[in-house]
Formats: structure tokens, sequence, C-alpha cells
């Protein structure tokens, strides 16, 4: 019944009342503390009269605060990040092999040495009632260690969905850019074999750049994108069309002429249709993956690691926590004399013990909102490197999870705070005014 | 201990399902199970595996493995199963960074081809389930395709599992 509500509410309620509840303790606790006391001139002139030592206990919370959040929604955003540049790769059709490898491959444009899809399967695909798009997705040359892909037409505005300059390549002499490639239309380049690791060794084959891909936040930006048929002939193999060829690059091909892909891209407008592809080309000679299934299943081991890092991320601030009270407790011992005054002109013990606690945790809950704020940027720093690093758009931002992480903390810390604000109010009078 | 208890239970259920047989007249082929043995058939329609993992949520993901051993293509078209409200196919998408299952009308399986329900892919989901399910449980429910439909008893596996702990075994 309870279940049946709490799912049956907004997501934004759900969150909300799951911050609402993980306050609750320190809402509670606060209201029992400080009912029927004035202490915020008295806590004021403490954070005052002990500014550096207070600034230095908020320092650290707020340090593992931002580095805890930063981290773990960083996780989340390279996730989603790595999920979304599969966004365009409905299908992977491949020869049998690893399934993580050709997603590196043909996705991640890693380089690979994998096996060649035959003519006679990519005509089975290119005539395929479901298929709406086949694409041959040709790898292993590059231009100073920026991948050039062999591919079609189609495939470009496919991915690009509309080219940010220029035109697409209509001809072996021509290429397109991705967006983070330095080369622009009327440049000029000659491809080198392989990915360039084992110095240059140029084809003989000169391509013009013709058009500039819109950003896609894959690694598909930092690549060049050439007419299959050009990848072919510069290495000397059928270029995938018959003797009346008009010279016109793109499919369909001749099964006899296609000199062979590492993948295909496949896609129909139907999910459904995607998934009945899958199973007919899962076979003894074809391996068909769904780029998103496979990128699953290893977020579900990085879901695992997420965990991992979230209890450390919790015993890191529960370890800050830890230092910052006994530090507290140092201090309410160099305040103790005052405080005994205090109770000799009257004040009643809950009055030191709704101070003290009051103390603590102005410096914990400043600690832990700076710490919020210093995540915020952490994240935007952290997520730039990464991009720029691996082509792959991540844009990691603090979200519900790093907040109710932060609620959770600060409520347990409230908690804590009990203990040594308990021994202040405990202190003998008489004992620390004679000190 | 827990696995001899197992194996007992699993022979008791074996020789509970061996005797149990369904009976429907609504104008499409009706095959039954072959209990514990984890296949039934259809036609040259073979099912096997069928399993689900432990869980105390009320939907539930079934997944079995499917083999069109005939000439044409088949169409699944979802499942029926008294223990849930309601049951639907369904796809795992990812989109915009996003992932989830999204409701799929049919699937056609082609001439030859197996398709394989499991985790992240292709799943029956059964909605609304009136029970929680226990590692070794045993559940019961239909697969309904185009062509007719074929009842099956599905194995509740451990909670984190990715398949069906016979998968792999020659039936």
């Amino acid at each position: 019944m309870i279940e049946t509500i709490w799912f049956g509410l907004p997501i934004l309620v759900q969150d909300g009342l799951m911050l609402a509840g993980l306050l609750l303790p320190l809402v509670a606790t606060g209201l029992i503390c400080l009912t029927g006391f004035r202490v915020a001139p008295l806590v004021t002139g403490l954070l005052r009269k002990h500014a550096s030592l207070s600034a230095t206990f908020v320092f650290l919370v707020a340090a593992s605060v931002g580095i805890s959040v930063a981290l773990i929604a960083q996780e989340r955003g390279l996730r989603e990040g790595t999920a979304r540049a599969a966004d365009k790769f409905d299908l992977i059709v491949a020869a049998p092999g690893s399934e993580i490898t050709a997603l590196l491959a043909a996705v991640y444009l890693q380089p690979s040495a994998i096996p060649l899809l035959d003519g006679e399967t990519y005509a089975q695909l290119e005539q395929h009632p479901l298929v709406d798009l086949v694409a041959p997705l040709a790898f292993g040359d590059s231009w100073q260690g920026v991948p050039v892909v062999g591919t079609t037409p189609a495939f470009v505005e496919h991915l690009s969905e509309g080219l940010n300059t220029g035109r697409v390549f209509a001809t072996v002499n021509e290429a397109v850019v991705g967006a983070r490639v330095a080369l622009n239309p009327g440049d000029e380049l000659k491809p080198s074999h392989g990915d360039g690791s084992k110095g240059p060794n140029s084809h003989d084959h000169t391509y013009e750049i013709v058009g500039k891909m819109e950003r896609t936040g894959s690694p598909w930006d930092n690549a060049i994108l050439v007419s299959v048929e050009s990848v072919w002939g510069i290495h000397g193999m059928p270029m995938g069309h018959g003797p009346d060829w008009d010279w016109q690059v793109g499919g369909p091909f001749e099964p006899s002429e296609f000199a062979g892909t590492p993948a295909a891209l496949v896609r129909a407008n139907e999910l459904w249709a995607n998934y009945s592809l899958q199973s007919e080309f899962n076979t003894s000679d074809t391996m068909a993956l769904f780029p998103g299934s496979v990128l699953a299943q290893l977020h579900a081991l990085m879901g695992d690691i997420r965990q991992v890092m979230s209890i450390l991320a919790v015993t890191t601030q529960v370890l800050v926590a830890i230092a910052v009270l006994a530090g507290l407790s140092m201090l309410s011992r160099i305040l103790a004399k005052r405080m005994a005054l205090l109770r000799a002109l009257g004040a009643p013990e809950r009055f030191v013990f709704a101070v003290t606690w009051s103390f603590a945790m102005t410096l914990i809950v400043t600690g832990a909102v700076i710490g919020l704020l210093l995540g915020v940027f952490l994240c935007f720093g952290v997520s730039a490197v990464i991009t720029s690093m691996t082509s792959i758009l991540v844009e990691a931002r603090l979200a519900w999870p790093e907040i109710h992480l932060v609620a959770a903390f600060v409520s347990a810390v409230g908690l804590f705070s009990l203990l040594p604000a308990y021994r202040a109010s405990r202190r003998s009078v008489l004992t620390d005014l004679r000190s | 201990m827990k696995l001899v208890l197992n194996l007992l239970f699993s022979l008791f259920a074996a020789c509970a399902f061996a005797g149990e047989g369904h009976s429907h007249d609504d104008g499409h082929d009706h095959e039954k199970p072959s209990g514990r043995d984890h296949m039934a058939t259809l036609g040259d329609l073979r099912l096997l595996h069928a399993w689900a993992s432990e869980t105390e949520d009320s939907d539930v993901l079934v997944y079995v493995e499917i083999e069109n051993n005939s000439g044409r293509a088949v169409t699944l078209l979802g499942a029926q199963a008294d223990f849930a409200a309601r049951t639907e196919l369904v796809g795992f998408q990812s989109q915009g960074g996003e992932s989830g299952y999204t409701r799929l009308p049919k699937l056609p399986i082609s001439a030859g081809a197996k398709m394989i329900l499991k985790p992240k892919g292709v799943a029956l989901r059964m909605v609304g389930v009136d029970r929680h399910l226990h590692e070794g449980d045993d559940f019961e429910f239909t697969l309904v395709f185009e062509q007719g439909e074929v009842a099956m008893t599905g194995q509740v596996e451990a909670e984190n599992a990715a398949q069906h702990s016979h998968a792999g075994h020659n039936h």
C-alpha cells in the first residue's frame, strides 16, 4: 500500500520527501536542544574569537564533501556520457568475436584488429525489409592520430543530423571531419595506414575536406569520415561496385566487389525490429550487438563500483567529521572557563549543551554547504578534462543522490555532536573556574 | 545443506509437474511444457530455460530462449501469467544517457533464428506480481505467439543472476 503510494508520487516529490526525511533527525535534535535558548549571539562571538580554527574546520568539511560528491557525480556523468555517445549506434553487426572489442572499435573508435564482414552478409542487411539504414564502418587508417573511417554519406547524415559547415562527401577524394578535428573545408590531408603509432606511412591519396559535422559528444567528433570506396581503393581492394559504377559513393554495393568491413551500423525505425534483426544476425557467421545493452552490462559493473565509491565517500566524510568533533572536544576544554562562568552566573547545563552543539553544527553545516558548491565547480572542471581527453561529452552535475548523501552526513554528524555537547555541559563548574 | 534441500525440492517439483496438463480451446495451437527439464515446444519452436531473478518487487522480468527451427518466421506477442495482473513484452533501450525497458508490440523471429530473452535485452515483464519470488521457486506462465500459445515452467534464479543456471545445456 505504502509502496504503491510512494511510487505513484512524482520523482521530484519523492526526492524532496527523502531529503526532508534525511534532515528530520537534525531538525528534531535542533528543536529539542535549542528551544527556549537564544544561543546565536554567543555562538557568533565564539566564531569570531576562534575564526581561524573555525575556518580550518569548515575547510576540512567542505573539502571532504566537495571531493566526495564531485567523484560520485563524475561517475554518473561518465556513465551517461558513454551511453549518449552510443545513441546513434542502434545495432552493430560484425564478424563473430568479442562484443566489447566490436563496441570499442565501432562506437568509440579504439584501434582493434577485428575480422571483416563479407559482401553477402552486407547485401542481406541492405535488402532486409526491416532495415532503414545500413552503413559500413571501415576503420584502420588515420591522419596525425585522428582516425579515418570509411563509410557512406547516409551514415554522416545520420550521425551529424545536418552538418555544421559544408556538405557531405560525394566522391572518393572528399572527406568530412568531426567537430573537434583541426581541419576545415578546403583543407587537404593524406591518410596514414594504421593508427600512426609505427611512424609515417602515408597512402598516396589526398582528400579534400568538404564539410564539418555538428558536435555529437562522441569520439566521432575527433574522426575523419570518407567514402568506404576510397578506403578500399587506397588499399588496393575492389571498390564495392561493378564495372558500370558512376563513381557516386554510397550503397548499394555489389557483393562480389565488396572488400569487407570490420563492422556495419544497422538501424531500424522500431525497437522491436532492431531486436528482431539482432536475433537474425546472431549466427555462427555474424555477431549482432546492441551497444546500449553491452554498455548497460558494463555500467552494471560500474554500479557496484559506485556503491563502493559511495561507501568510501561517506567513510571519508565521517572520518573528517570525527576529526572535527575531536577538535571541538578540545575546543570545549579551552572554552570550559567561559562556560563555567556562565554556569556560575545561573545559566543551566542545557544552555551550555545548546551552545556547544550549535557551534559544532554551524561549522558542519557551513562546511557541507560550501562543499556542495565546491562539488559543482569540481564537476565542471573534471568533466572538461575528461571530455578533452576522450572526446566523450561528459556533463557531470550534482543531483539529488549527492544532496541526499550530504543531508545524511549532516544529520548523522548532528547526532554525533550530541556527545561532545553533553560532555561540555557535564563539566565541573568549580574545577573549570579554578583551572 | 541448502544445495541438498534445493535438489530435493527440484525433484519434488519435477514429480508434481510431470502429471500436470493444460486444457484450452480458443482456436490456437497449445502445447505443454515438459516440466522441470526447462523446455517446451510449439511445433518446430523450442522454448528453453525460462527464468527470473529472485525479487520482492511487484514487477518481474522473465527471460527465455526461443529457437525457431521452423521454415517460417514466428511472432512473439507476449505472455500470460496467473500470478501477475498483466504481462508485457519489453525491450531494453538506451537514449540520451538514460536507459530502461520500453514496451514492444511484437517480436518477429526469423526462420532458423534463436532469440534469447535476457537481462538488458528483450524480456517479458510481469506487472503486479502477487507474491515474492525466491531462489529455487518455480512459476508457470504461457508464452503467446501469433501462431499459438505454449505453457512453460520458469525457475527463479539468484537475485544477481545473468542467466538460467542450466543455460548452455543441450536438451
